[in-house]
């Protein structure tokens, strides 16, 4: 692996992630053509990378931002019923062709997440004023309203819901949405409104004394956050091809939360993760019947206690690492589950190098 | 160059800060000291536009009225704030802390000048340039709060006890780099519990008891004073 890794060294930076995830694309893109995953994984795969748009959304405000919000199903439901809307309702005599369903699919998408960011304005500007925990209940208030909102707007079908929207989320839809996402978070967090994210939440009253507009800043990353998971509501619902409002509930938003800090909170390359991990084992206990809660549950206390900052720490894997290569503190700070293990073996291999030549000396 | 007038400040029915007036001159060191809970760090955050103030303040910075304006519009007008107890970023290297200090900056090249002046002032930060904040010790981190704010290219500078918690050797350290600063055009406002070391360097003092300024003048004359010197100094 260290070896295949070197391979994509350029003046000390890693190209790896870059050659691996078009790699990544092409085998699940063969895998799904071939047939050589039953449809029941391909959904089980889609809902992973759809779960980790919406957690790596997540980690916008409440890793980067130190926000906490409770009701990211709330944003997804708009997303969902208003690209459903439209796809169905609006578009539906334009979309004859298949280059022109997918162009108005992205369309939709782009509107229903729209329409998200627009409720995040509505909601975000008069709670981000406050400091503390209130945004937390506001959002779990407001996702509970959107549920309810749903039952009596005749368009979205009531408590019937929508059905027979198009399965336009496919393979590659959903993966570039991955990863269109995945680079604009990068690049937000990584520019002078990221910086003042993470300042607001180290900080936010020293931010205020560099001159950081933190109200602003706090909303527009609640915006932003409102938005990516407004797209991925919009995805969900063209998988799933149908919805009602209780698709949206409390138990969703709090999977999101958990796939964030499972997978690790503060990295959106963990997010994504924790996502991926946390969609297939549910799934993948599936055989053990109903001890399959009792061990889903069990291994989410046992990360909580021997991994506190999640499986995979708040490093960001491959490309999405930004700025300064990171120092010794911050490994230190970061580790995860995973580095942890690479550092036992590294030790162990060393250890293990060394004992022959110590046997040597003895003789 | 700060003119602060009739300032009030109001938690609930009590009032923190009780209409005081004072100003700062260019070029001046000005210290505010007196006891805990007189005040002192309610008017410095009510002039930075931390804290509300009455209707009947006014806070003038080099001729602007800034009571009504937010804290960060205040910054950019170049007056900055070192708040108390540090509140560094503890999760960003010490070089991103100094950046985020530059925040309302968009000039590199002054940046860039800003940021070697502070690696100039204060060394330690240089050869701990790419470790995080949360690991510096508390001068360092005091140094680093300094240095941020800085960074912000103000006129101004308002310190809020930058001797809180650290060593006394280091408390020299912090106050010898306060009159350089000085030395450099820096205005500088001055809290301090520590009232001997703020009087040493300061050239005007105020004395505040209970929300009230109940003392002002030259800061040698306030050193022998004998009230202050019973009640602050310890003689």
């Amino acid at each position: 692996m260290q070896q295949i890794k070197k391979l994509f060294y350029r003046n000390g930076k890693s190209y790896f992630s870059y050659v691996m995830i078009p790699v990544l694309f092409l085998v699940l893109m063969a895998a799904f053509q071939l047939d050589l995953i039953n449809t029941y994984w391909q959904t089980i795969i889609l809902l992973s990378g759809i779960n980790g748009i919406v957690a790596m959304s997540l980690n916008l405000i409440n890793g980067i931002t130190g926000q906490s919000c409770l009701g990211q199903a709330g944003f997804m439901s708009i997303g969902a019923y208003v690209s459903a809307m439209c796809t169905k309702l609006v578009f539906d005599g334009f979309m004859t062709s298949g280059f022109s369903s997918y162009l108005f699919f992205i369309i939709s998408l782009l509107i229903g997440g729209a329409a998200a960011s627009l409720i995040g304005l509505l909601i975000g500007i008069p709670s981000l004023r406050l400091r503390g925990d209130y945004l937390a209940i506001i959002t779990l208030g407001f996702s509970e309203i959107i549920r309810v909102a749903w039952r009596v707007i005749p368009p979205a079908g009531r408590a019937m819901g929508l059905n027979t929207i198009p399965k336009l989320s496919t393979l590659p839809m959903v993966f570039i949405s991955v990863v269109i996402v995945m680079l604009v978070l990068r690049n937000f967090t990584n520019s002078r409104f990221g910086r003042s994210c993470i300042a607001v939440r180290e900080n936010e009253l020293a931010g205020e004394t560099m001159g950081i507009n933190t109200t602003r800043i706090k909303v527009l990353a609640f915006v932003l956050s409102a938005f990516i998971a407004g797209v991925g509501g919009g995805l969900y619902a063209h998988m799933m091809t149908f919805i009602n409002p209780d698709t949206f509930n409390q138990i969703k938003s709090t999977d999101m939360v958990l796939y964030l800090y499972a997978g690790g909170v503060g990295s959106f390359s963990s997010a994504l993760l924790g996502a991926t991990v946390f969609s297939f084992l549910p799934e993948v206990l599936r055989s053990l019947g109903e001890w399959r809660l009792v061990i889903y549950s069990l291994s989410l206390v046992l990360i909580m206690i021997n991994r506190p900052k999640g499986i995979f720490g708040k490093h960001e894997f491959g490309f999405m690492r930004y700025g300064e290569p990171e120092n010794i503190h911050m490994k230190a700070e970061n580790s995860g589950i995973l580095s942890s293990l690479f550092q036992k073996l590294a030790y162990r291999r060393r250890k293990a190098e060394r004992a022959p030549a110590a046997g040597k000396g003895d003789q | 160059m700060l003119e602060v007038s009739h300032l009030t400040v109001q938690y609930g029915a009590i009032r923190g800060v009780d209409d005081i007036s004072f100003s700062v001159k260019e070029g001046e060191i000005v210290t505010l000291i007196g006891a805990n809970g007189a005040g002192k760090t309610s008017t410095l955050r009510a002039i930075s536009g931390l804290n509300k103030t009455s209707p009947e303040t006014s806070i003038k910075f080099m001729g602007q009225e800034i009571s009504n304006q937010r804290a960060h519009n205040i910054v950019k007008m170049g007056l900055c704030h070192v708040p108390e107890g540090r509140r560094i970023f503890y999760d960003m290297t010490v070089s991103e802390n100094l950046y985020m200090g530059a925040y309302t900056s968009s000039n590199s090249a002054q940046v860039k000048k800003n940021l070697e002046r502070a690696y100039t002032l204060f060394p330690r930060l240089k050869e701990r340039e790419h470790q995080l904040g949360g690991t510096l010790s508390g001068g360092e981190q005091q140094m680093l709060a300094i240095a941020r704010a800085l960074m912000t290219g103000g006129k101004m500078v308002l310190f809020d006890e930058p001797s809180m918690g650290l060593a006394p050797i280091i408390v020299r350290d912090i106050f010898s780099i306060i009159k350089e600063l000085r030395e450099e055009g820096v205005t500088i406002l001055l809290v301090e519990q520590n009232a001997n070391m703020a009087l040493t360097i300061a050239d005007r003092a105020y004395v505040m008891e209970t929300g009230k300024i109940t003392m002002s003048g030259d800061a040698r004359d306030i050193k022998n004073d004998g009230n202050v010197k019973k009640a602050y100094l310890g003689a």
